[in-house]
């Protein structure tokens, strides 16, 4: 299976070509053209190479490499079609976060910018090495890596409120994934002998049945970045921190990171075949999700801090993936990739249009946000797609994915799922509709200052970037099945 | 016959013969070179004893051969561990002068800091003379030789109570020895013999096939017994831990560095000397090892929720050193994991060197180490990135040695269907992870309200730390192949 040295060259030539990223910042002067130039330039020539490895893949080449032989675990990468879906999509989105994270930074006058970009850079390239990860011990390590990245980003800024949610953050993630997932990747190495992950599944024979479940739970519990119930509470917590690492941890690498490993650990560790063998009699797996659901949509609709919300609309959503993906079908999983590209897109543009808010006005409550269409009214409109696509409204991304998901569960006759869904739009409708209530509140102030003039082109640019992805989400849909194809 | 024959006695009697040239010199610079060339002499000797070293090399004192004679006797077990406690010893010396002359020999009398080179050396001494012999009187004398002399490095530093926490270390550990003393007496009553070959060859003739009915296995067991009890006074074992609290928190924190680092790895060896090479393992293995492994569970349990708890960075970390010999003792109630074990021990040791260097960076600085009251630091970012990389390397996440060798102790674990210690060591590891949590709490985000202090004092020896565990995290496979562990553990 290995392949010739100059492939795996591609893929070790990618990451150190975005670890230029990774110095850059320290090179150059803060907000100088050159740096945004430099940054900009090598996330666009990251894009490319992965675009070139995409193209290599779907033409039949098989990557695998190993960098680091520990007995039987070993450090390896492999492309495969659930990775480079993940892989494509942090790097597309690599590049509207540097051209929004670059300009927020000298905008809202945030001290240490080389620091801050550094772990930025470091925490995607983090997500990419997951994607590429070809074993569970390689996976759980970057995973652990990408939480102990992000810490920096959070306390950037910090005061006691920041630690207090810091604690709350580090607490979940490290504790979750020291007592439940590194036990159940030790128990498959030590009885299997090997954590590679392979197409349809590796672990059929050597466990009992309720032993795999036990095991598929600490797997599901353990990968606590997923957000499901009882292990939520660092997403709102990890919310004190800025805006663009906001976007970052829940739109694009930590929260994907989350709904990626399960995704990986289902496939290529389980199997959906045995995994349909296990939860053949009543599939009750699907109820943790729907719990979460309901539960987040609750707590949204409590919160008028608008990072809240977005936070539990976050965990929302993740839990639909999630649901989609306990389908155990084909379909369901295709269905859960889709929804984790598309809720990635949709989010990234919440998070951005209401840093622009940010960014002006200092808003942190709702009330903040009245009449505020009237100063920013592109920002206000992107908020608006966005919001629509989040809700599920037809043509955009929200939607797209959404019936995807319906089709699976449909599909399973599985009516518990479909009712779930159901409620889940209904209730992000309404708490979603209540931020846009605020902000196309008519005021009658004489002083309608455009301000949105004063902001930075680049956070423009990128904001726009995001929302033509969620519009166009139907083009976006078709490659990913033609990766989904080679499941 | 050339001197290089004469490499067990030297790698001891050089740094003894220094200690009293030290003692001699009545001058700071000059006890210090000497300490330290002595020592950097040490390291190359035993560095070759041990590339030179044929399975087990006996040596005998003035050619007397074994009963009458002492006999050093060097093989893989303990030749790695000479050269690492010498390695621990140099770093000491030469990145620590600093630390050595701000934090220790500030609080000693200017005509008397010759004493500290000279009572440094005793103790290294001891401790090699411990590694070295194989001779069980000649083991007992030298254990009271390092112990003399660590009680008094022990009791010098920042605060008064260290002398209190001396004089407990001093009562309690004559009481071990003395315990070991008596099961030496016993021995010697049973086989008329101290050395250890001599005696192992005997039990093994009396006891080796028909265990029931002899007479004397009464007065085995009672030997081992106070063996046991002992050496697990000596090196602080959970229900004996008490006086290390006391000696260690009150005592300056660089001298830790070398004598925490140590003694945990010296006693584990006295242990394992003991049970796997004077007594016939087959004999006693599985009541002692049940005990052992009871006693270790305990340990991990209430050490770690202890470190937890504490409410001082200095106690969190004396609680970790008295955790990780909970490990120690875990492995070592498991037969098939002598490699492992030395590499816990070792890795566990360099981490230990690093958190207690850290300490004594800031205890240099601030006399209130409680998490809640310690001055922030601030405009020393080499210190803190340092220190960011030694508190992970202690905290055993991924891409650490100590990470490696966790997995290793949970996959043993499973293997041995031991499914009660599986989730104990987790939980251990979750209080782990919390304690250092709080330990990266104290060091990173104190309160600016409780005043700023800033580290001046050069950082030298954590970078040589944080490169050394690079370093064993790339090439630990190897080394621990090439010092072949693997081959004479299986025997031995």
């Amino acid at each position: 299976m290995s392949s010739p040295a100059p492939l795996n060259f591609l893929i070790i030539s990618t990451m150190l070509l975005g670890m230029i990223n990774l110095v850059a910042p320290f090179f150059t002067k803060e907000d100088s053209k050159i740096r945004s130039f430099f940054l900009l330039s090598i996330s666009i020539f990251f894009l490319f190479n992965v675009i070139i490895i995409d193209d290599l893949f779907i033409n039949g080449t098989v990557i695998k490499f190993t960098l680091l032989d520990i007995g039987k675990y070993s450090i390896a990468f492999s492309i495969e079609p659930l990775g480079l879906i993940f892989l494509t999509m942090l790097a597309v989105l690599w590049v509207p976060a540097l051209l929004y994270t670059i300009k927020f930074l000298t905008f809202n006058h945030i001290t240490n910018s080389s620091k801050y970009l550094f772990f930025v850079n470091c925490c995607i390239l983090l997500g990419c090495l997951i994607a590429l990860s070809a074993n569970l011990i390689t996976m759980f390590i970057v995973y652990e890596l990408l939480t102990l990245c992000t810490i920096p980003l959070i306390v950037h800024h910090f005061d006691k409120r920041t630690l207090a949610g810091l604690n709350k953050y580090i607490k979940i993630l490290l504790l979750s994934s020291i007592t439940l997932f590194l036990p159940a990747v030790i128990v498959v190495y030590s009885k299997i002998g090997t954590g590679t992950f392979v197409s349809g599944g590796f672990i059929k024979h050597y466990f009992s049945d309720s032993a795999a479940i036990f095991l598929l739970l600490s797997f599901i519990f353990g990968i606590s970045k997923a957000a499901l119930y009882p292990l939520h509470g660092w997403l709102p917590a990890a919310m004190v921190a800025s805006y663009p690492v906001s976007a970052l941890l829940h739109a694009v690498v930590v929260v994907k990171t989350g709904l990626f490993c399960i995704y990986k650990v289902l496939f290529y560790v389980f199997g959906l075949e045995y995994l349909q063998y296990l939860f053949g009699g009543y599939n009750w797996l699907v109820i943790l999700p729907s719990i979460t659901i309901l539960y987040s949509s609750l707590q949204a609709l409590k919160y008028n801090e608008i990072k809240m919300i977005l936070a539990y609309s976050t965990i929302n959503q993740l839990s639909i993936a999630l649901i989609s993906a306990f389908l155990f079908t084909p379909k369901g999983l295709a269905a859960a990739v889709i929804h984790m590209v598309s809720h990635s897109f949709s989010k990234i543009c919440l998070f951005y249009s209401a840093g622009n808010f940010y960014s002006l006005d200092r808003t942190y409550y709702l009330t903040d946000l009245t009449g505020i269409n009237k100063n920013m009214p592109k920002t206000s409109a992107i908020f608006l797609v966005s919001t629509l696509s989040l809700i599920g409204i037809p043509p955009f991304a929200g939607f797209i994915s959404k019936f995807y998901v319906m089709v699976a569960a449909a599909n399973q006759q599985n009516l518990l799922v479909m009712l779930v869904i159901a409620i889940s739009s209904l209730f992000s409708a309404f708490y979603m509709l209540k931020i846009l209530g605020f902000i196309y509140e008519p005021v009658k102030t004489k002083n309608v200052n455009n301000k949105e003039k004063k902001l930075p082109l680049f956070m423009f640019i990128s904001l726009v970037l995001c929302i033509i992805s969620v519009t166009c989400f139907f083009f976006i849909q078709q490659t990913i099945n033609i990766f989904l194809n080679f499941m | 016959m050339s001197l290089i024959n004469h490499i067990p006695a030297l790698q001891v009697l050089i740094p003894f013969f220094s200690a009293l040239f030290c003692a001699l010199t009545f001058h700071k610079f000059t006890s210090w070179l000497i300490a330290t060339i002595a020592i950097m002499a040490n390291l190359i000797i035993a560095f070759y004893g041990g590339w030179s070293l044929e399975n087990a090399q006996p040596y005998y004192f003035g050619n007397w051969q074994a009963p009458i004679g002492i006999e050093y006797r060097l093989d893989y077990l303990n030749q790695p561990i000479i050269v690492y406690i010498n390695g621990v010893m140099l770093f000491f010396l030469l990145f620590g002068k600093e630390l050595i002359n701000k934090t220790i020999t500030k609080y000693i009398d200017d005509k008397k800091h010759h004493m500290f080179y000279s009572l440094l050396l005793f103790a290294h001494t001891g401790y090699l003379g411990v590694l070295s012999t194989n001779d069980l009187f000649n083991f007992y004398v030298f254990i009271e030789i390092s112990s003399l002399a660590t009680y008094v490095l022990i009791s010098k530093g920042k605060n008064p109570k260290a002398l209190i926490g001396a004089f407990d270390y001093l009562m309690l550990g004559t009481i071990g020895a003395t315990l070991i003393l008596i099961s030496i007496g016993f021995f010697f009553a049973i086989t008329g013999s101290l050395n250890i070959t001599d005696i192992s060859n005997i039990l093994q003739v009396n006891y080796g096939t028909n265990v029931a009915g002899t007479p004397k296995l009464h007065l085995l067991i009672i030997a081992i017994v106070f063996f046991l009890t002992g050496a697990i006074l000596k090196m602080a074992f959970f229900p004996l831990h008490f006086w290390m609290m006391r000696a260690y928190s009150a005592t300056a924190p660089f001298v830790l560095t070398y004598i925490a680092a140590i003694s945990s790895l010296l006693g584990i060896y006295m242990i394992m000397r003991f049970l796997y090479f004077t007594v016939e393992v087959n004999l006693v293995y599985i009541p002692f090892s049940l005990l052992l492994r009871g006693m270790a569970i305990i340990t991990l349990i209430l050490c770690s929720y202890l470190a937890w708890k504490s409410k001082n960075i200095k106690k969190i970390i004396i609680y970790s050193t008295a955790l990780q010999i909970g490990y120690a003792f875990l492995l070592l109630s498991i037969w098939p994991a002598k490699a492992l074990l030395f590499q816990l021990l070792i890795i566990d040791s360099i981490n230990k060197i690093g958190l207690f260097t850290l300490l004594a960076h800031i205890e240099n600085k601030t006399n209130n180490l409680d998490i809640y009251l310690i001055k922030q630091i601030k405009d020393s970012p080499w210190f803190k990135i340092l220190a960011a990389f030694i508190i992970l390397y202690s905290a055993s996440l991924p891409l650490t040695s100590m990470f490696i060798i966790k997995i290793k102790i949970f996959e043993l674990l499973i293997r041995q269907n031991l499914l009660i210690e599986f989730i104990i060591v987790i939980i251990a590891s979750v209080f782990g992870i919390l304690y250092h949590l709080k330990l990266a709490k104290a060091i990173f985000f104190a309160k600016e309200e409780n005043g700023v202090i800033q580290i001046e004092t050069n950082l030298l020896g954590l970078f040589a730390i944080v490169t050394l565990h690079i370093f064993t995290l790339l090439y630990m496979h190897e080394i621990v192949e090439m010092i072949g562990y693997h081959t004479s553990l299986s025997i031995g």
